[in-house]
């Protein structure tokens, strides 16, 4: 579903993500952990073909992310660190004008709408503007924008944060059952006991070069995820 | 800490200059703005000294030097009032750092001083428009005694002051009156057009005013003792008179400092309250599927009708348009009559470049990249070609820049004395004018954006692109009418010669549409 192959960025001099590659299959729940600055957004942000690379490559469901970037965009949800969104918009204005960009049936949106704002218990403040929504509001808000279209791969970059306990939990149940119906689900975290639970794939990145990638047993062994970070990234 | 919040003030208006675009481009920002400064204080400078050359000997002469001083300070007051009320208002209690400010351990009457700070210095450069050339002329051609002089002085330095409480003033009523509106953008597009009348009103009656002023002056000035700073600083200024000169200035700084302290109590809470949230309950009939396109343009749409400020400076133009597109009906038999004295194809000519210059003044496009800011990840994530993106933001342009400017060449057409391809080049001309400005902001915002603003307003009204913008328009249309009136006009009649800029404007029009097809993608990805 994603295989980044080799990529590097550069920013001025800095080597910000070095000869980077990761394979993502369906079904998958990919952690990506690394500490501040590690390279995580700008890896997220190249997959999502709203950041220019320097080199490899990037494939999303077969489909280049430099060629071809609109098809790439047409199958994938980015739900970036920071949701920012349009504040002068409502919510249920928000949501219309991306089933709108991704073309969503009208009876297919609406039912969607109404299980993801249900779900999330937004529905009441749908009417309301952007701009008047806490962090959380918002990010429950980027959330539903994600699935209400339906995308094969979700790339998302700290999910969790500003999220109640409730959400959380109804969010990791919707990336268990996004990934089981065949989709992909590539996120970043600081929350190493959500990736730890969560993720069937890690991968740990320090200074903008893969230190660990596999399954969770194969990157943690007998020790906790972590020990294990701890232990890398002091080493 | 007064001191650190300064530099922060300071360094977000020098950001404002356009910080963004110093780091591609070496200085050229600055020099952008600082030639549109110069040029409007030249402006400035000669209007009101060719006003105050008019009144100042009549008046000497009638013995009423203290009136020509209380006019300056009227006129000064106003031009200070009106130039700052909004900026007031926005970087008072809209600036995006407020809430941040707040969480430290400054007082906020700190906070609000190192705001009203920069707001006084503006109201020292907007004031000095009027006060200086008023002091030049009365002290050319009038005997001014060194006191008067020195009392001018330091009247003129304490009178901003007394502009600054009530601007202040004002904006605190604006800000408390939008913060509890749903429709607060309505509200200050209200405000701005009621302005805009009044200043419109006075400047169509301003050769009238005029007249009235040196003919009556006398009687006038009886009415105007009554009210007491403007004629404690008339007779300062004149007279040199202390006692008046001390009670003008207790009337600048009594009334700053009563202000001052009724604002510092309430600051945090209108800084830090939301806007009437709308609780509309969602209705889901309303989620209505419609095409790319569509969505795009009801977003542009959105997004321009959320901030009065963007409406009132990007379609200046078109607000201007109909004013003059209504004067124009008013005025149309003294009008026609004056063109009749002109050479031919004369109106023709006149009336496409009043209309494109007032095309040229909107500057919807100029800001919108900039202002798609934190939500720009947006714009780019989405499965859409870039240059839709793009275009949706010029089709707004164009929706709210083409309709006056229609009216204004559908009115002119039938006010005018014009041939068919005059009448042709009338309406084609103004249009694609807009359709050129609209490409051009986008172009130019593409190179030059600017994210790092506190306020929009900074954007909108100060950014390079948006200067850069109207600047290039008015020399695209400066070039050919110097051209035009300086050596075409013999070998070619006005109509052919506007038809032939119709055609050169539509190839250049269609050379930015074909660069932001190309590029724009590519642009947009790099910011």
């Amino acid at each position: 579903m994603l295989r980044i192959e080799h990529l590097t960025k550069t920013y001025g001099g800095k080597r910000a993500v070095d000869d980077l590659s990761l394979h993502i299959e369906p079904g998958q729940i990919y952690g990506f952990i690394g500490h501040n600055g590690a390279g995580k957004t700008t890896t997220i942000k190249a997959c999502c073909g709203i950041l220019k690379f320097d080199s490899g490559e990037i494939c999303i469901d077969g489909r280049s992310v430099k060629a071809e970037p609109l098809e790439c965009k047409r199958v994938l949800a980015y739900i970036p660190d920071n949701p920012d969104m349009y504040d002068f918009m409502t919510g249920a204005a928000y949501l219309n004008f991306i089933c709108d960009v991704f073309a969503v049936p009208q009876a297919e949106r609406r039912e969607r709408i109404r299980r993801y704002a249900g779900l999330f218990e937004l529905t009441d403040d749908l009417g309301s503007p952007v701009s008047s929504y806490s962090h959380g509001m918002k990010q429950k808000l980027a959330v539903i924008s994600a699935l209400v279209h339906a995308p094969k791969l979700i790339i998302m970059d700290e999910p969790f944060v500003g999220l109640d306990p409730v959400a959380s939990h109804k969010l990791k149940g919707l990336m268990r059952e996004h990934c089981d119906a065949g989709g992909a689900i590539f996120f970043s975290t600081h929350v190493l006991e959500v990736a730890e639970k969560l993720c069937d794939m890690v991968a740990i990145i320090k200074s903008g070069r893969l230190i660990r990638a596999g399954t969770m047993d194969e990157v943690r062994g007998d020790d906790s995820l972590e020990d294990v970070f701890l232990e890398l990234e002091e080493g | 800490m007064f001191a650190a919040l300064l530099r922060v003030q300071v360094s977000s208006v020098l950001a404002s200059i356009g910080s963004s675009m110093r780091r591609k481009s070496g200085g050229l920002d600055r020099s952008g703005v600082y030639f549109l400064v110069g040029f409007m204080a030249l402006l400035f400078l000669f209007i009101f000294g060719w006003t105050f050359s008019a009144l100042a000997e009549p008046f000497y002469a009638a013995g009423l030097g203290w009136f020509y001083f209380a006019l300056a300070l009227l006129c000064s007051f106003a031009l200070g009032f009106i130039g700052s009320v909004f900026t007031a208002q926005n970087q008072l209690f809209a600036a995006r750092d407020n809430e941040l400010l707040l969480a430290m351990p400054i007082p906020p009457r700190l906070i609000l001083g190192s705001r009203m700070a920069m707001l006084l210095v503006m109201n020292y450069a907007l004031q000095a428009a009027v006060l200086l050339p008023a002091g030049l002329i009365w002290l050319i051609k009038a005997q001014w005694s060194l006191a008067g002089a020195a009392a001018f002085c330091l009247g003129a330095l304490f009178m901003p002051l007394l502009t600054l409480c009530l601007t202040c003033l004002a904006a605190w009523l604006l800000a408390l009156l939008t913060s509890r509106l749903r429709n607060k953008s309505l509200v200050t597009t209200a405000c701005y057009i009621i302005f805009l009348c009044a200043y419109f009103y006075f400047y169509f009656r301003f050769q009238n005013l005029l007249s009235v002023l040196v003919e009556n002056g006398a009687q006038l000035a009886g009415g105007l003792k009554a009210v007491y700073p403007v004629y404690a600083f008339g007779v300062a200024a004149a007279q040199g008179d202390p006692a008046c000169l001390l009670g003008f200035l207790a009337c600048c700084a009594l009334p700053f400092a009563a202000v001052y302290a009724l604002i510092s109590r309430s600051f945090t809470s209108i800084a830090t309250r939301r806007a009437a949230a709308r609780r509309a309950a969602f209705r889901e009939g309303r989620l209505r599927s419609a095409g790319v396109g569509a969505a795009l343009f009801k977003k542009e749409l959105a997004r321009f009708g959320a901030n009065g400020m963007y409406i009132l400076n990007a379609s200046t133009g078109a607000i201007m348009t109909l004013i003059g597109a209504a004067a124009l009906v008013i005025y149309r038999g003294s009008l026609a009559a004056f063109l009749g004295l002109l050479p031919e194809g004369t109106a023709a000519a006149l009336a496409c470049l009043a209309l494109c210059f007032l095309a040229a003044m909107n500057l919807i496009t100029a800001p919108s990249i900039s202002l798609e800011g934190k939500t720009l990840w947006l714009l780019k994530s989405l499965p859409v070609p870039a240059h839709r993106l793009l275009f949706a933001k010029a089709a707004l342009h164009m929706a709210v820049a083409a309709p006056p400017s229609l009216i204004g060449s559908v009115v002119c057409c039938a006010c005018l004395p014009l041939s068919a391809p005059e009448a042709a080049a009338v309406v084609l001309l103004p249009a694609l004018m807009n359709l050129f400005g609209a490409l051009l902001g986008l172009s130019v915002n593409l190179r030059w954006p600017k994210f790092d603003y506190i306020n929009e307003t900074a954007v909108i009204k100060n950014s390079a692109s948006v200067a850069i913008t109207m600047f290039a328009s008015w020399a695209v249309l400066a070039a050919p009418a110097i051209l035009y009136g300086a050596a075409l006009h013999r070998v070619m009649p006005a109509y052919l010669f506007l038809l032939v800029c119709a055609a050169a404007l539509a190839a250049a029009c269609a050379a930015l549409a074909s660069g932001l097809r190309r590029r724009g993608g590519e642009l947009l990805l790099e910011l």
